[in-house]
């Protein structure tokens, strides 16, 4: 009875034009979106490459040991290749990091460098979903009772004896179905377009948060569509549902997330970043200016001990500072994304840009794994540094002990800067939220909607 | 005739629920979005204001001039009141820069930082009217004509002696009417809030360029509602025109604007980033090398050196150390100028590629105006290289008094007549509104030709179209 009452339902959708506009939407959508972002993706894999080979023949024309210390080099990762699919931060993610010796790790400028960019949203599967996908499902499921009500099919239908439950139920698969194929369709589609134009690949890892991408919208999609049945539900002119369904979508999908993050940057005031830094260079001033002239009366063999002490001193406050300051722009994001979960919309971005490496555990893992980094950078220059002067013993020559110095460094001497892409249980863990959030929305809606189709007054 | 037809038409949407719902969207999301805005304003001016006191403080401390030249000062991006309404640019982490005697390339990114707001587009006015007003212009256009016909009463209408074209103008008329005036009602509270809030600094000309950009966002509608109409007149019934309009909507306002800047770097590409940061550490590091192989061969002399010997070595230093900050400089600007001129070409090509969409020119339009788009973002940067030049220009005068300074700290110690009291401040200046307004006219005029395309299509249509 179910699948009959399904196919009837399936049926009833497709020979619409609402499913042909809605296909040939999504279609020309996503794949287009692939195939452009592939495009993308395939000239900064480029650029990544040429910039590493560069790096290399950097390495080994530098000339100047001390120097290369002190200028420090430029690190990037690799392109994130779920970005063909959600951008999330990788605008930010993939910015050049300079890492020296005695200086805090800078960002380079934005690969993204047309300021066209910041002023549009990238039109990725994350957007088209978020808004399209959800515009759509409320076009597929704004009518599906109060539309039947108003035509007397309803009553029809009723009239049989066909329990309320399946008649609800298939409606919602019916409808739903013929939402989710169009859309499995158009991005099995992109992929294989996005696969066979440009050096997009995924790997085993990414494979998986791909499918966890699609589950993530396929929920998403599902939330929306089951809130517009419910409203469907909940009114018996399908003007009336569509109005009020197009209300929720606009205040649910536009306001909330768009809003959030603005009023968080008011209720929980953090100091500028530029303020931080401006902190972080007279704390370093200061120390300096202490320690400065103790090394001045100072012995020439406690000098290097007094340096160190300087050196300590700084890392130590510095990271004081900057721990106090990070835990405040923790707090400041933590209200932003709370506020913002008031919406699916909000979830479905967090957990779909976590789940392919460019959310916001991302930013901060980068911050994370760049302080790593720099550690095992510093060390691996140190023990270049040590190996030298032990080269030197013995060396009297000073041209030849410059030579030993300042000899071009082996690439392979130094760690890779590639930030490790997050387990998958991790960053499951840390969507936990967000994907439980959209389950229990869609659950809630779903009951709404199936009380309230038990209770609908047919007659009226 | 046509004022009892308007009236009709106005009383008729007055009536739906769908006018409550859009006029309440309206504003309220207007009101929610400037007072928000508002909030985010205040904080940044707060910030940028105590910035700046700290920064001078900083330059003070440094003692003396070698160093101030070394290290510079940081320089703020300067906040924009119109953030309020257009938000724009000012998404950007790039919001410090430092100044010092290296040419300055604009301002940079922090990693310690909140980058939530650019997950999502920021609800200001701009998007309220690009993304919301426009779908609801397309929600209150497109049974005008369709719904009429399915329920049979414009076969009844136009059964009187009404002439069609006053039947079509009238139903354009009301129906824009029905959209614009909640979205006028929503800017003059948008308005008032800006008025009475003493943290949004709006002089003449900046609500001389608040009602020019309202003008504009009328216009966008008016676009809007005429594509509405066009196809409500066409649709053979009232869900083909929802349904086609949903999709001219995603197709204009979400996907053209936002697809252009992709497909402008396919067309016309500039170096990748990483590239142009290449070439100037290779350009640096080719210039300062010369200087540093001099220096290097010299300090091994420097123990047999009489005092004298060592002053005049150390004053050779400094000023081939200068010159080696001028070459440098002139090689990163040759190096920056080629790349920002290429980019420049690319934008100007996803403009062109992204003008078929009212939309993307009314975003081009009204940021502009508002002081936070593509064309302020320019200037920013180039104001601040002015101030990097006059800086340089009061440092080296600076040392030049001092006796040509030391090495910093490491060298002479402080400067005893340190005072960076006469050292210039940056300041951004607005540009005029007029200049602002002609950069863009080509958008304007779009926008304008669209709406009278599109009227004048759905009145054609109508005039011919069979209603029985």
């Amino acid at each position: 009875m179910l699948f009959l009452l399904i196919g009837r339902e399936l049926r009833s959708h497709v020979l619409t034009y609402r499913f042909f506009l809605g296909f040939v939407l999504l279609f020309v959508l996503i794949v287009s979106s692939a195939v452009v972002l592939g495009l993308n993706y395939d000239s900064r894999l480029d650029a990544y490459f040429e910039s590493q080979i560069a790096r290399g023949e950097q390495l080994k024309e530098a000339t100047d040991f001390r120097r290369f210390q002190w200028r420090g080099a430029q690190h990037e990762k690799p392109p994130n290749a779920l970005s063909v699919f959600t951008v999330g931060f990788e605008r930010e993610l993939s910015r050049t990091v300079t890492i020296s010796q005695w200086s805090e790790p800078t960002f380079g400028r934005s690969k993204y460098a047309n300021p066209l960019y910041t002023l549009f949203p990238a039109p990725d599967l994350l957007y088209i979903v978020n808004i399209v996908g959800s515009l759509l499902a409320v076009l597929f499921a704004f009518n599906t009772v109060s539309g039947e009500q108003e035509d007397g099919t309803l009553r029809l239908v009723m009239a049989n004896s066909v329990p309320r439950h399946l008649v609800l139920l298939a409606k919602w698969a019916g409808g739903y179905i013929a939402l989710i194929v169009p859309f499995l369709v158009s991005v099995l589609v992109g992929l294989a377009l996005a696969s066979v134009f440009t050096s997009f690949r995924l790997s085993g890892a990414e494979w998986t948060a791909f499918l966890a991408i699609l589950g993530v919208s396929a929920l998403y999609l599902s939330c929306f569509y089951t809130l517009a049945l419910a409203i469907s539900v909940a009114t018996h002119r399908s003007a009336t549902s569509l109005v009020l369904s197009f209300l929720a979508w606009v205040v649910l999908v536009l306001a909330i997330p768009n809003i959030a993050p603005i009023v968080a940057r008011s209720l929980v005031p953090v100091p500028s970043p530029g303020a931080i830094a401006g902190q972080q260079e007279a704390l370093v001033r200061g120390i300096w200016a202490e320690i400065r002239p103790k090394m001045r009366q100072a012995e020439r063999s406690q000098r290097g001990t007094l340096r160190d002490e300087a050196r300590h001193r700084i890392a130590d406050e510095t990271k004081r500072l900057m721990k106090n300051y990070l835990q405040k722009v923790d707090s400041q994001i933590d209200a932003g994304v709370a506020l913002a979960r008031l919406s699916p919309s909000a979830s479905y971005v967090y957990a779909t840009a976590s789940l392919a490496g460019s959310g916001l555990e991302d930013f901060a893992g980068l911050r994370t794994y760049i302080d790593r980094y720099r550690v095992d950078y510093m060390q691996a220059l140190r023990d270049i540094g040590e190996e030298r002067n032990r080269q030197l013993e013995g060396v009297s020559d000073s041209d030849e002990r410059d030579e030993i110095r300042n000899a071009p460094i082996d690439p392979d001497d130094l760690p890779v800067f590639v930030p490790d892409r997050r387990p998958m249980t991790e960053i499951l863990v840390s969507a936990d939220m967000d994907l439980l959030l959209l389950t229990v929305l869609n659950a809630v809606f779903f009951l709404a909607s199936y009380v309230g189709f038990l209770r609908y007054d047919l007659m009226r | 005739m046509l004022r009892s037809l308007i009236l009709k038409e106005w009383l008729t949407s007055m009536m739906e629920l769908r006018f409550l719902v859009c006029s309440a969207l309206c504003v309220f999301l207007g009101i929610i979005s400037v007072f928000v805005l508002h909030a985010d304003l205040a904080t940044k001016r707060d910030d940028f204001a105590r910035d700046q006191v700290l920064y001078r403080n900083q330059v003070e401390e440094y003692g003396n001039y070698r160093d101030l030249q070394n290290q510079g000062i940081r320089v703020d991006r300067p906040p924009q009141s119109f953030q309020v309404l257009f938000y724009g640019v000012e998404k950007t982490l790039d919001r410090t820069a430092q100044v010092s005697g290296d040419f300055n390339s604009g301002f940079e990114a922090d990693l310690n930082t909140n980058p939530s707001v650019l997950l999502f587009p920021v609800a200001d006015m701009l998007f309220v009217v690009a993304v919301v007003l426009s779908l609801l212009a397309f929600f209150i256009s497109y049974d005008a004509v369709a719904g009429e016909r399915e329920t049979g009463t414009l076969k009844l209408v136009l059964s009187y002696a009404l002439p069609r074209d006053q039947l079509i103008l009238a139903k354009w008329i009301g129906g824009y009417l029905s959209l614009a005036v909640p979205f006028v009602v929503s800017l003059l509270i948008g308005a008032l809030l800006i008025s009475t809030s003493a943290d949004i600094p709006f002089m003449t000309d900046d609500w001389q360029a608040f009602f020019i950009a309202g003008a504009i966002s009328l216009l966008l509608l008016a676009v809007m509602f005429s594509i509405g109409l066009l196809v409500s007149v066409r649709a053979s019934n009232s869900t083909t025109a929802i349904l086609s309009l949903l999709a001219i909507w995603v197709l204009i306002a979400l996907i053209i604007p936002n697809q252009g800047p992709y497909l402008a770097e396919l067309i016309a590409p500039v170096p990748g980033v990483s590239e142009v940061e290449r070439s100037i550490a290779l350009t640096t590091k080719t210039l300062s090398d010369q200087y540093f192989v001099e220096f290097r061969n010299n300090r091994r002399n420097f123990r047999n050196m009489s005092g004298a010997e060592r002053r005049e070595m150390r004053r050779k230093f400094m000023e081939a150390r200068d010159q080696l900050q001028v070459e440098v400089n002139t090689a990163t600007e040759k190096i920056v100028r080629n790349f920002e001129s290429r980019l420049t070409h690319q934008i100007e090509v996803s403009r062109l590629l992204t003008r078929i969409s009212p939309v993307a020119s009314y975003v081009y339009a009204n940021t502009d105006i508002g002081e936070t788009g593509v064309r302020h973002e320019e200037r920013l940067v180039a104001a601040l290289r002015t101030y990097q030049r006059e800086f340089d220009t009061y440092v080296e005068k600076q040392l030049e008094l001092s006796g040509g300074g030391g090495f910093g700290h490491w060298g002479g110690g402080d400067d005893e007549d340190y005072n960076v009291d006469g050292m210039p401040v940056f300041e951004y200046r607005k540009e005029l509104l007029g200049g602002r307004v002609t950069a863009r006219s080509t958008d304007v005029l779009l926008m304008s030709l669209f709406a009278v395309l599109f009227f004048m299509a759905a009145f054609v249509s109508f005039l011919r179209s069979d209603v029985t």
